[in-house]
């Protein structure tokens, strides 16, 4: 795991936030060595709840699922995960959000949004969803891809109330969505420079430079 | 949208329903006096008339209220069609309780969610059905009594004395013990018991709970009042007009714990005081055959696979069959080359149906002379409304020619599910049923269904959940992961595939797999196919790829009435 400074989203980062049933909650990047509260998290999901994630009535998660769903780079793959304590000191996670960038179109996304089954309906998916929106701003990224199934009401309307531009495109029983993440309610117009970097990510820099160099002086990023 | 389709309705069907308030016990009540010498009922040869029904109706109602049966209680019918259904289900219905469709064929895991789901209080069965499949489970129900039915019980002399020779070795009979619990059906209507007082309930109270599956297999019970039923029925009933009341024949092959045979082949004839004939086993095309030219049969609702049979009945070109009046085709596409043989045949015309578990079943029919649309559904039943609206957020209502999911309003649309408060709002928005079936609409306002936003295959009108398949198999001690899916089938509509991909150092052979599943899933939900793959195919978010799963096969989604 590569670290990279400059994000305002890295591996120190903590946000503390509060629940609509007043449980306080803390969310930080997912690390390697939260398998356990994944694995836990997994246990914890109702045949329902895992059925809408992966579409299969999956029982566990493989070692080798653990670890892609763990071992990221915090650039092209990201992950949120939402955390309270509990009395004797442990911590349990609570809900998961998570990126992947597109390889053949890297400003793009695939993201997904898990909330453990106790609490779905308490506004965790939509913090998770917002945060990470920001962060895979922050990384390049301005549109998120993902399907869901048809029946999903649930995610639907979290998309929904995320992101009202979203579009939505039924393809039998699975919607795909994409969200154009500067259109997200609540989010905050790019930094100076974030233009760059996702021309970096989108792979368009190079072309861009020979057109300034070569071919077009008038040219700019 | 204006209903713009009835102008294509045959002359004499009404382009609105003046409904009767009638409960279906009043429906039954009403054919019982108007024609008591009128045979009502056939099984092999022995017939009960609308006076004697009643009277067993009424014998078997007094015992069930002398269990404790109300306004209150479940009372599971699990049995093919059979003289006892019928008046196991009048009598429930006499006492306001609601009746609960239960298919023969489930297993014991689908049994113990079902009867746990309802709350069921009663079951009337058959004797093999409890003996093999109840008794090892009723510690982990609620049931209270079981009244235990025999096929010979309402089979003619000497039939009734030599079919258990010849059901015990197909495993149809068994000599049931009596124990605490257990009642038998015989005895019950033999005993009576005081008059049943007349039902206090209104229209709108409970009729039937036929289950449907979930999203996420759970099975659910779709509860349809006595108004969603008795309009049914008269919707049906109104695409008629000709039927002569009293003087016909219907031949019963849909099986009558399914929402198409419950209100196509038990109700509507009912209704019309109708000669029913039972088909308890509708796969003996020899057996139809003869039933239809022994007693006349004049109305023949079926599956497309049925008229088929009766097609290529070795013979049947040299057999008269020209009784056949009238069809009603659903549960999957019909050919249009077996519609047209089965007409030339018979003389008679097939209509072809529409419609769900959810809506009583009966939606959309083509109509009987008039313009049929091959490949249609059909337009709506009187007093029906439909609406197309986006399939993305189901908000948006669409145009003409626009594809969408079909939304249905209507008296016939349940009345929610079964204790499901959140289901039910997700499938009824605004009055408005969301079928999950996606559609266009033609000029005319004929339906074509064009695909489906549930994940669901429907395997000869039999709605399948792949999840409930998927999470059998994840049980197998072999397997790692297994994804399902509905492949388009010319018989059955669809027909089940399954995925598998076994755990590290396993071997399993489809054999192996398919015997397992035979165990825990009744069988029509058990998959025809099983691949076998190193892993499933899946996006960066461990998503599993159905549309790499479908790619192989052909497109295409079969429309039924399910």
């Amino acid at each position: 795991m590569t670290r990279r400074p400059g994000y305002r989203f890295d591996y120190r980062w903590r946000e503390g936030a509060t629940l609509a049933d007043g449980t306080p909650v803390m969310i930080r990047l997912v690390r390697p060595e939260d398998k356990r509260f994944l694995a836990a998290g997994f246990a914890a999901l109702s045949p329902t709840s895992r059925y809408l994630r992966f579409f299969t009535a999956k029982q566990a998660l493989t070692e080798r699922e653990l670890d892609r769903l763990t071992d990221l780079d915090g650039v092209d793959q990201l992950a949120l995960g939402a955390v309270r304590s509990l009395p004797d000191g442990s911590e349990e996670g609570l809900g998961i959000a998570r990126f992947a960038r597109d390889p053949s179109v890297p400003t793009v996304a695939e993201a997904a949004v898990t909330v453990t089954d106790a609490f779905q309906g308490k506004g965790l998916g939509t913090l998770l969803l917002s945060r990470l929106a920001d962060a895979a701003r922050e990384r390049g990224i301005d549109c998120f891809s993902g399907e869901f199934l048809a029946s999903n009401a649930a995610v639907r309307q979290l998309i929904e109330e995320a992101c009202p531009d979203a579009r939505l495109f039924a393809e039998g029983d699975v919607i795909r969505a994409e969200v154009p993440l500067a259109r997200m309610v609540g989010a905050v117009p790019q930094a100076p420079g974030a233009r760059l970097l996702r021309h970096v990510a989108g792979g368009r820099l190079e072309l861009r430079l020979r057109h300034l160099l070569l071919k077009d002086p008038e040219h700019s990023l | 949208m204006d209903r713009i389709w009835t102008k294509h309705y045959d002359p004499g069907v009404p382009a609105d329903l003046q409904f009767k308030p009638q409960t279906l016990v009043a429906i039954f009540e009403a054919a019982c006096r108007e024609f008591p010498t009128r045979p009502a009922v056939t099984l092999k040869g022995k017939t009960l008339t609308y006076a004697q029904l009643l009277d067993h109706v009424n014998r078997f109602a007094a015992a069930l209220a002398g269990l404790g049966v109300t306004t209150n209680s479940r009372v599971a019918l699990w049995m093919p069609n059979l003289p006892q259904f019928i008046i196991a289900y009048f009598a429930t219905l006499k006492l306001g309780a609601q009746a609960v469709g239960t298919n023969p064929l489930y297993v014991e895991r689908e049994i113990e969610h079902q009867f746990n789901d309802a709350a069921v209080d009663v079951v009337v069965t058959l004797d093999f059905l409890w003996w093999g499949k109840l008794r090892g489970i009723l510690g982990r129900t609620p049931v209270k009594h079981v009244v235990v039915t025999s096929i010979p019980d309402y089979l003619k002399f000497p039939l009734n004395l030599l079919a258990p020779l010849k059901l015990k070795k197909t495993g149809q009979y068994v000599k049931v013990p009596r124990e605490p619990k257990v009642h038998f059906f015989k005895e019950l209507v033999a005993a009576g018991g005081p008059a049943v007082p007349a039902p206090t309930y209104g229209w709108d109270h409970p009729a039937l709970l036929l289950y449907t599956g979930g999203t996420t297999g759970v099975s659910k019970g779709a509860v349809l009042t006595h108004r969603n039923l008795s309009c049914n029925v008269q919707q049906a009933a109104s695409w008629f007009p000709k039927v002569d009341r009293g003087h016909e024949v219907l031949l019963a092959c849909l099986p009558y714990f399914h929402s198409f045979g419950n209100t196509i082949s038990l109700l509507w004839p009912v209704f019309l005081g109708a000669h029913i004939v039972l088909a308890p086993n509708p796969r003996d095309i020899g057996d139809l055959v003869a039933s239809i030219r022994k007693y006349g049969v004049t109305l023949f609702p079926a599956v497309p696979a049925l008229y088929n049979g009766i097609n290529n009945f070795p013979g049947i070109d040299k057999l008269d069959i020209s009784s056949i009046k009238y069809c009603f085709s659903g549960s999957a596409p019909l050919p249009v080359e077996v519609m047209s043989r089965f007409q030339k045949l018979t003389g008679g015309k097939i209509t072809e149906g529409f419609g769900l578990t959810e809506t009583s079943p009966v939606t959309h029919v083509n109509p009987l002379s008039g313009l049929q649309k091959p490949g249609s559904i059909g337009i709506p039943v009187p007093d029906t409304d439909i609406k197309i609206v986006d399939a993305e957020t189901g908000t948006r209502e669409l145009g003409l020619h626009e594809e969408g999911e079909l939304c249905i309003r209507g008296p016939q649309v349940m009345s929610g599910y079964w204790n499901r408060p959140d289901e039910t709002a997700q499938m009824i928005r605004d009055g408005w049923l969301h079928t999950g079936d996606l559609a266009r609409l033609d000029d005319d306002g004929y339906a074509v269904i064009c695909g489906r936003k549930k994940d669901l295959i429907i395997v000869s009108g039999y709605n399948v959940y792949p999840d409930e398949v998927d999470q059998v198999l994840f049980a197998h001690p072999k397997v790692l992961e297994a994804a399902t899916i509905g492949i388009p089938d010319p018989q059955k509509g669809e027909r089940i595939k399954s995925f598998v991909v076994l755990q590290p150092g396993q071997q399993a052979t489809t054999a192996e797999l398919l015997e397992y599943c035979r165990k825990e899933l009744a069988p029509y939900k058990v998959p025809k196919e099983i691949a076998f793959l190193s892993e499933l195919p899946k996006s960066a978010m461990l998503k599993i790829l159905r549309r790499e799963l479908r790619a192989k096969e052909t497109t295409g989604v079969a429309h039924a009435v399910r």
